[in-house]
């Protein structure tokens, strides 16, 4: 019974920093309708931004947050006015050539920058454990597990309360008619990939306590973050929220119980079966026509 | 329209900065009114995930080609080294493709990951141009008994073979039979891993050691958690390992938080001897063990001319690249030493047929390389005079100790002391 409730554990760990890489990823998707094929080299350059601060400045990652996130708003806004505004409009082959030739720039500016070693922060807290009886829990984990639930808890709040948050929705919901109604869309827009770059990096920051950065460490994440938004029903934010604790849980088990070296493929077969019976994701949302 | 042409400038400055970064990657490929050169071709993965030792091993390529061209080149012209790039298979077959037919080159050398290596080999084969491996362990890439292929580096089962084998010589020390010695095999699910748990297992039912567990993972993986149970659950005595290095750190780090505590943990090359694996680790590294390619091992156990060989090879490729060199690129360097100043003068043109008939009669003894290997290939193209050396880890550095001639030190450390209780080992 014990080793069922630590795999459990572990599954919902992982699925927490699948739900902080997908948050940026799905808000994008949902208001901008731009699949950003770079995301997760955006996630790589938040681990290296981390691990740069703290070499060069002794800032340990969780604080280096509060650098990250202002840093990753302006690229995000400097992205967004080189590479999306003109393309966001256009048709999806477009937009896709355009994001996944962002990803290939920045994986190879990262690789001529540097190199492909792979870049580690040790600190005392990057393999402790919280026991509860026989349960152990990473300690970075936990962290990136709470903070993925602060960040939904946070989003949620600001799509319900805020103008801004008003105005995201309902761009996301029918762009004409948000425009129609005095919301300019295209700041909308800038906001929406602004925020999901941040996002980025501050998973970038939450990964590198215990993962590490190298070149084209996005690829690793970005599979899982799109199948969690695709499940998760598109730009939802809960939905991404169960999506990715789903996913990691059973990631985990068949980790253990089947193999681990089909547990990514179990995950993708659950995937397909879920879009079979319910092809906008779980949590899809009826949009204005 | 304004922000037209924004965006318009930044890809005239991104198309810049790809063509200074083409510039500096290509001075050597500068053909106007040069005199002839020796052209021999390179295929390795420099950009991609492989990309880390594959520019390692690009490192002593371009050394060796140093050493040689500054002694006079071959048959008294330059070489010059026609790269290409190969993250992936696909990659390697087209790369492989373009030497072969734009570039004319009659030998490649390569190509360190066993699925590049497997691809570009076989367009060299069907070219009837010889394929120089340095690196590639897969046994099925020497198992198609290719004519034009020579691989110096051992198979990976037999690599595995070897860490299984010196488990079972630890034995003793721990006071366990080798029969009673459980055993947990761990290895990445590619050609690589496979292979070298396949080699483990051979030697496990030989000296009658239990495998308990055998876990197969993705490299790419973000998670090794259930992998890390499983070995807990089975409290193995020794754990024996096949990891890339993001999952080789991912697994240490996970099996520490765990406190998964063997008495005997050994790699097979890949993450076990890389310094990156040290840094992620710190002092919790010492005390483990590694099998495969040193590059710091005893050179007193060289002969006398691999001996200085490999003294200079060490501090010019310190004062080249600024840090110690790598198995890897210690393999790179000896083998594009051997075949820019053994096989191409001995073969004495730049013809497939005679390179061929030069590396079949190489006959060298063990010791006379800077990695520690002979030189004797078989009907496949097999170095049948290459071995992994043992290494295990102390004040975080690689120190080689076994074969005994080779060994840095006779101070080994067993069992391997707890996680946090790591810094004495071999003292």
């Amino acid at each position: 019974m014990n080793e069922f409730i630590q795999v459990i554990v572990s599954g919902i760990l992982i699925g927490g920093i699948y739900v902080v890489v997908a948050m940026g990823l799905s808000l994008m998707f949902g208001v901008t309708k731009i699949i950003n094929f770079a995301h997760g080299e955006f996630l790589m350059l938040g681990m290296y931004a981390a691990y740069f601060i703290y070499k060069f400045l002794g800032i340990e990652p969780y604080t280096a947050i509060f650098i990250i996130t202002p840093l990753f708003i302006v690229i995000g806004m400097i992205i967004y006015k080189l590479v999306i505004n003109p393309i966001v409009d256009r048709k999806h082959e477009i937009q896709i050539f355009a994001t996944l030739g962002l990803s290939i720039v920045f994986q190879n500016m990262a690789l001529f920058l540097w190199s492909a070693d792979f870049r580690t922060v040790n600190l005392s807290y990057s393999t402790a454990t919280v026991s509860f009886g026989d349960i152990t829990i990473s300690l970075a984990r936990l962290i990136a597990f709470l903070a993925a639930a602060v960040i939904t808890a946070a989003m949620l709040l600001l799509l319900k309360y805020t103008y801004v948050g008003k105005a995201l929705r309902a761009v996301s919901q029918q762009n004409t008619a948000a425009e129609l109604m005095g919301i300019k869309v295209k700041r909308i827009y800038l906001i929406a990939f602004s925020i999901g770059i941040a996002l980025a990096g501050i998973a970038g920051a939450l990964l590198m306590p215990v993962f590490y950065a190298f070149p084209t460490v996005g690829a690793y994440f970005s599979l899982a973050a799109f199948v969690v938004v695709v499940m998760g029903g598109m730009g939802d934010v809960t939905g991404a929220l169960i999506a990715g604790l789903i996913i990691g849980i059973v990631e985990s088990l068949s980790g253990f119980y089947v193999a681990a070296e089909l547990k990514e493929a179990i995950y993708f077969v659950l995937f397909i079966i879920i879009l079979f019976i319910k092809p906008n994701g779980l949590f899809a949302r009826k949009e204005a026509k | 329209m304004y922000k037209k042409g924004l965006s318009v400038w930044f890809i005239v400055i991104l198309l810049i900065i790809s063509l200074l970064a083409v510039g500096c990657g290509g001075k050597t490929e500068d053909k106007a009114a040069a005199p002839e050169k020796v052209k021999v071709g390179v295929i390795l993965p420099l950009t991609g995930n492989l990309a880390q030792l594959g520019q390692e091993v690009n490192n002593g390529f371009d050394l060796a080609t140093e050493f040689v061209n500054a002694k006079g080149g071959v048959w008294g012209k330059q070489v010059e080294l026609v790269k290409g790039d190969a993250p992936d298979a696909t990659a390697a077959t087209s790369e492989a493709n373009r030497l072969i037919t734009r570039e004319g080159v009659k030998v490649i050398a390569g190509s360190y990951a066993s699925a590049v290596s497997f691809a570009a080999s076989e367009v060299a084969e069907r070219n009837k141009v010889i394929y120089w491996e340095q690196g590639a362990v897969a046994d099925n890439i020497s198992d198609r008994h290719l004519q034009y292929f020579f691989r110096l580096i051992y198979k990976a089962s037999d690599l595995g073979r070897a860490s299984a084998q010196y488990v079972a010589e630890l034995a003793p020390q721990l006071k366990i039979d080798p029969k009673d010695l459980t055993v947990a095999i761990m290895n990445e699910d590619s050609n690589y891993g496979t292979a070298v748990a396949a080699g483990v297992k051979d030697i496990a039912a030989k000296t009658g050691m239990k495998v308990v567990v055998h876990e197969q993972y993705s490299s790419k993986t973000t998670d090794l958690s259930s992998v890390v149970l499983k070995i807990k659950q089975a409290k193995p005595d020794a754990i024996i390992a096949t990891s890339y290095v993001p999952d080789g750190i991912l697994f240490w780090r996970q099996a520490k938080e765990n406190g998964v505590s063997p008495k005997i943990m050994i790699g097979n090359g890949g993450c076990h001897n890389m310094p990156d694996f040290a840094a992620a680790l710190g002092d919790d590294v010492n005390g483990v063990f590694n099998a495969g390619t040193s590059s710091t091992f005893n050179p007193d156990g060289l002969l006398p001319d691999a001996k200085a060989l490999f003294v200079e090879f060490q501090t010019k490729y310190e004062a080249k690249y600024g840090r110690k060199p790598t198995a890897h690129a210690a393999m790179g360097f000896n083998a594009m030493y051997l075949l820019l100043n053994q096989v191409l003068p001995q073969a004495g043109a730049m013809d497939a047929e005679k390179i061929k008939t030069a590396a079949k009669a190489m006959d060298m003894p063990t010791g006379s390389t800077i990695v520690g290997w002979g030189v004797k290939f078989d009907a496949d193209g097999q170095n049948t005079r290459a071995f992994p050396m043992i290494d295990q880890w102390q004040s975080q550095k690689v120190v080689t100790i076994y074969p005994k001639e080779f060994g840095l030190t006779d101070k080994v450390t067993v069992p391997l002391p707890a996680w946090g209780k790591r810094a004495d080992v071999g003292k």
